[in-house]
């Protein structure tokens, strides 16, 4: 190249200060020679953004499969990414739920005779407790420590997860129990109060005791009253019964609301 | 890297060499727009359009003349077809404008050509800028001058007229 | 900016993890010494908001962790990079990192992704955005740790072993980097690398047994070492520690036999005479 602009003639030019003929020699140059085009002047913080905004629609983050359809549904996005995060929404948990489900409801066709349709009414509840032992906690989530350490509120974060698990977890169940043969007086809420229950007394009890802890604690209690009930010939599904399940789903309740704070950090407040 | 290699990193989907690529055009690119459209958020779009097409296509560029060139070609379309769309005033000149004569002596211009360039009305001159400089189709000059594609071809032969009997 | 502590004990059981540790951090790089038990990131994570220290005050930038609001606060403004740093094995780099900012309360989508891209790029793993994590070597899983602690730019970063297993050109790099951003922001730096801390501390902190043993400059804690550090051809008896030089003979640090060649201290040395030999012993490990 022989001759070259002068850095004033492109400020000139950028000013819309050259008449056309000037400026369109100009141009014609710069689509030649790179020193030049290198003379432009421009505002680093204007191509940053211009920059963000291509980098972002060449290469947006994908979102997976369930984030897609939680923002379809109306679900902000960043709450549908926490969602998705969630450990109750792998695979492997949901096959988990739908291959017990089907079992139990299997073995509960399987035998005719009276009262094995317990065994499913004893083996739904336990699912949703076994999802928040998944939930959340330092086994199960390996950003456990980054996620205590942000902002975000950790006990509603926990709450989202815990709904996210029932809502896995129950709507399997509804679809199992119509195989299972029960006594009309059993209608399809007999496991979910309990189902409830289990739940919110793991949760409660995730405050004090590691939550695999406290999931197994709730799960081993809950068969040895069943079985030790069952032995004894006591009623465990009637209506006295679901009136119990739902005090103590309230109790726990109440007992997750009073010590929220203890999912927000370890260690015991002063 | 060279702007050639660069499309080649690009055409194996290495995002840091659109970037670099951005770097280094996007400022005269914006620049040369702003003379042709008078709103920011139309020349940032179509600039931004423009890399993005980039990125699909940068094996268009067949190494067939400068690279600054072909982006510039798919700069001023995607402009173009904006104006269509959203029917925007065109670039006014402000009034602080050298002369002619004063550019060609303070050594810019096209020397002979720019002096002849010079004595066309600046409707001519658009044309012309348009369809030579640009090198837009007629169509696509009369959509970006927002003027019916035969006034394009009539200033565009009443301006080679004018230039040959000025050279001549 | 200040971080501080006043009387902070924390115990299991019958141990004490941190039995009154005190001290205050002002802007700049504090290095935090110390063996392996010595309650660092027992400290550090009663810093970071995550663990509740069973006694004593602590101020992070004018906040209490105590209260639930100003705990958030603190959340807001400090940078975590957790000793043992969990991933989600499958999300790409950008992926993680754009889930720690939703967690960092970063809700605007496009706002988001370009403070993703500029602590990626801050940490040099720009090209890695769409790789997947599993994919990743120990060290550059290390550099997202730190690229994920540095959105929002943090007024305190809190880093855990920051260089444990990393080879010693990216231990450069890192310290490089930290430097890069210590200005303006107070950053703790945890390590047992005396090099971590003789390159880029301005000051350090060492905690043995749950108490700060040593608060001040890297010189002042090499100067404990003084007089105390020699040259010696034999085995030296009374040394607490010693090892064989390239040249062929021993540095000993210790009680010094009388006319031994004595030399300057470094920071290593004034570390094992008040901590022993104990800290030494775990960085040959390390390495």
């Amino acid at each position: 190249m022989s001759w070259h602009v002068d850095a004033s003639d492109i400020h000139r030019y950028q000013e819309a200060a050259l008449d056309r003929v000037a400026a369109a020699s100009l141009e014609a140059h710069l689509t030649d020679c790179g020193e030049c085009r290198s003379l432009v002047v421009v505002d680093r913080d204007w191509l940053e953004r211009s920059w963000s905004t291509i980098a972002e629609l060449v290469e947006p983050s994908r979102p997976g499969v369930v984030e897609r359809t939680l923002t379809r549904l109306g679900v902000p996005s960043h709450v549908a990414r926490i969602v998705a995060v969630s450990p109750a929404l792998r695979i492997s948990f949901l096959l988990a739920v739908v291959l017990v489900m089907a079992f139990a409801a299997v073995a509960s066709t399987s035998n005719p005779t009276d009262g094995t349709y317990r065994v499913f009414l004893i083996v739904a509840p336990l699912l949703p407790v076994a999802g928040v032992a998944f939930a959340y906690g330092r086994l199960v989530d390996p950003a456990y420590d980054l996620t205590l350490a942000s902002p975000i509120d950790s006990f509603r974060l926990l709450l989202l997860r815990v709904v996210t698990v029932l809502a896995v977890s129950i709507p399997v169940g509804l679809v199992a129990w119509p195989m299972v043969p029960a006594p009309s007086a059993f209608g399809f809420t007999a496991w979910l109060l309990p189902a409830l229950a289990l739940t919110l007394v793991t949760l409660a009890l995730s405050s004090r005791f590691e939550v695999w802890l406290a999931g197994s604690m709730v799960g081993g209690g809950w068969v040895a009253a069943m079985v030790i009930a069952v032995a004894e010939g006591y009623e465990t599904f009637d209506t006295r019964a679901q009136i119990g399940y739902a005090v103590l789903a309230l109790l726990a309740a109440v007992a997750v609301m009073v010590r929220r704070e203890r999912y927000d950090r370890e260690g015991t407040p002063r | 890297m060279t702007d050639a290699e660069l499309l080649a990193a690009i055409v194996d989907r290495q995002v840091d060499s659109l970037r670099e690529l951005h770097e280094r055009h996007a400022p005269w690119l914006a620049a040369r727009l702003a003379h042709r459209a008078a709103d920011p958020t139309l020349v940032e779009d179509a600039l931004q359009e423009t890399f993005v097409a980039v990125w699909r296509k940068a094996g268009d560029y067949r190494g067939e003349g400068e690279v600054a060139a072909w982006l510039w070609g798919i700069a001023i379309r995607k402009l173009i077809d904006r104006l269509r769309r959203d029917r925007v005033p065109r670039f006014e000149r402000p009034s602080v404008v050298e002369s002619a004569e004063e550019s060609v002596l303070a050594g810019i211009g096209y020397g002979e050509l720019g002096e002849v360039m010079a004595r066309l009305s600046p409707e001519l001159m658009a044309v012309v800028q348009a369809r030579i400089l640009d090198g837009l189709s007629t169509r696509e000059a009369a959509r970006l001058l927002g003027i019916p594609t035969g006034t394009v071809k009539t200033r565009l032969m009443r301006a080679k007229q004018i230039m040959r009997e000025q050279l001549a | 900016m200040t971080v501080m502590l006043t009387d902070v004990r924390k115990h299991y059981g019958s141990v004490h993890a941190l039995d009154g540790v005190g001290f205050r951090l002002d802007n700049g790089i504090t290095g935090l010494l110390g063996p392996n038990g010595a309650g660092k990131t027992t400290l550090l994570r009663c810093l970071a908001t995550v663990l509740a220290p069973d006694a004593g005050r602590i101020d992070v930038l004018g906040f209490d962790p105590d209260r639930p609001d100003e705990r958030t606060e603190i959340r807001r403004r400090i940078g975590y990079l957790p000793q043992e740093p969990g991933f989600y094995r499958n999300f790409t780099c950008f992926d993680f990192i754009d889930y720690l900012a939703i967690l960092k309360e970063h809700v605007d989508r496009v706002e988001r992704h370009a403070e993703v891209r500029r602590v990626l790029e801050i940490t040099g793993l720009s090209d890695k955005s769409t790789t997947k994590i599993r994919k990743l070597s120990g060290g550059m899983r290390r550099r997202l740790a730190l690229a994920q602690s540095l959105l929002g730019s943090p007024g305190f970063l809190i880093l855990d072993e920051p260089t444990a297993g990393l080879d010693p050109e990216l231990r450069f790099r890192f310290r490089e980097l930290v430097t890069e951003l210590s200005t303006d922001r107070v950053v703790l730096l945890s390590t047992h690398q005396t090099e971590d801390v003789a390159a880029i501390c301005d000051r350090v902190i060492v905690l043995d047994g749950g108490r700060v043993s040593f608060d001040g400059t890297p010189a002042g804690l090499a100067q404990i070492a003084a007089g105390k550090v020699w040259l010696s051809d034999d085995r030296p008896a009374s040394a607490r520690i010693f090892w064989r030089t390239t040249s062929g003979q021993f540095r000993a640090v210790g009680t010094p036999p009388s006319g031994a060649e004595l030399i300057e201290p470094t920071i290593e040395d004034g570390y094992v005479m008040l901590v022993g030999a104990a800290a030494l012993e775990e960085d040959t490990e390390a390495a």
